[in-house]
């Protein structure tokens, strides 16, 4: 077990690693995301009540719940790196970061503009809305904490704490519609239920919209991460061998 | 599943009263598709160069 969790610690055999299961992730992405499209596109019926509108949610859940899981990776990569001082997981740490916050700021971009139509109003200070905008802010400041420090290791305690500490908005957004009864809507139950207000052909391409979005947040992470173990291990000998055979 | 919701392309386009709200946040989601595709890759292959140009430097010197 321990060797196992050294191993996994090596940034080198995470590179290896990843380059055998990458094309993989790339298929299994891409094939999810362009099913969710078309099927989200062109064969979900229309709601009556918010018409086509019912489409700018196959966008907007999957980013939203998946931004949601980026503050927590990164509290848990920044307690290992605490913990046990794994460099890896202060790499995954920083990587996670930008991803974050692109995923925090298309969910609040997309939200806004699905919720003029059917809210009428393009913003609110309501709960989930401002938790939202938040987190979005606290990913700032990691990102911004991380390039205010110089030295390297300093800045990975400094990040770990400010992620782990700032994990706590996370409860506090996924609760906020059901502590907070104020605009944004409680998440919807998926069920086989033909009684109950979503039926599968509006639940599944989401469900198949949501597994693809989070592929493609490994994905893209994986690919940065991959970046940042060869620009910390530069000076060995397997990088200088990696950039050797790269095409000119 | 449900047919095919719509019966022409401009139908399609149209997304009834909706245009503008449907298509920019599928723009958007586009726009992220992409960007969070190229940046990674232009930072590895801006990495690589740097340490390419490196290494003939050094080779140089030597």
């Amino acid at each position: 077990m321990w060797l196992w969790f050294a191993k996994l610690g090596s940034p080198r055999w995470f590179y290896e690693l990843s380059s055998k299961w990458l094309p993989w992730l790339v298929v299994v992405t891409v094939a999810l995301i362009t099913v969710g499209l078309f099927w989200a596109l062109l064969f979900v019926p229309e709601d009556y009540q918010q018409g086509h509108t019912i489409r700018i949610m196959y966008v907007h859940v999957p980013v939203a719940s998946i931004s949601l899981a980026a503050f927590p990776l990164m509290a848990v990569a920044g307690t290992i790196t605490l913990v046990w001082k794994m460099k890896l997981a202060d790499m995954v740490a920083k990587c996670t970061a930008p991803i974050g916050l692109w995923f925090t700021g298309v969910a609040l971009a997309t939200g806004a503009i699905w919720g003029e139509p059917i809210w009428g109003t393009w913003w609110a200070w309501d709960a989930r809305l401002t938790s939202q905008l938040i987190q979005f802010f606290l990913f700032i400041g990691v990102i911004a904490l991380r390039s205010a420090i110089d030295s390297q290791d300093a800045a990975a305690k400094a990040c770990a704490i400010l992620s782990i500490v700032g994990a706590i908005n996370v409860p506090i957004i996924k609760y906020s519609v059901v502590w907070w009864n104020t605009l944004h809507q409680p998440a919807s139950s998926y069920s086989m239920d033909p009684q109950s207000a979503n039926p599968p052909e509006v639940w599944v391409p989401l469900v198949i919209m949501i597994i693809g979005v989070y592929c493609f947040f490994a994905l893209i992470l994986i690919l940065r991460t991959r970046t940042e173990i060869l620009q910390r291990e530069r000076r060995s000998q397997w990088v200088m061998d990696i950039v050797a055979q790269e095409n000119k | 599943m449900s047919g095919l919701q719509f019966s022409s392309l401009s139908e399609f386009l149209l997304m009834g009263q909706y245009t503008f709200h449907v298509w920019a946040v599928y723009f958007i989601f586009a726009v992220f598709l992409t960007a969070n595709i190229v940046q990674p890759l232009r930072q590895r292959r801006l990495f690589i160069k740097e340490q390419q140009r490196r290494a003939r430097r050094d080779a140089n010197v030597e």
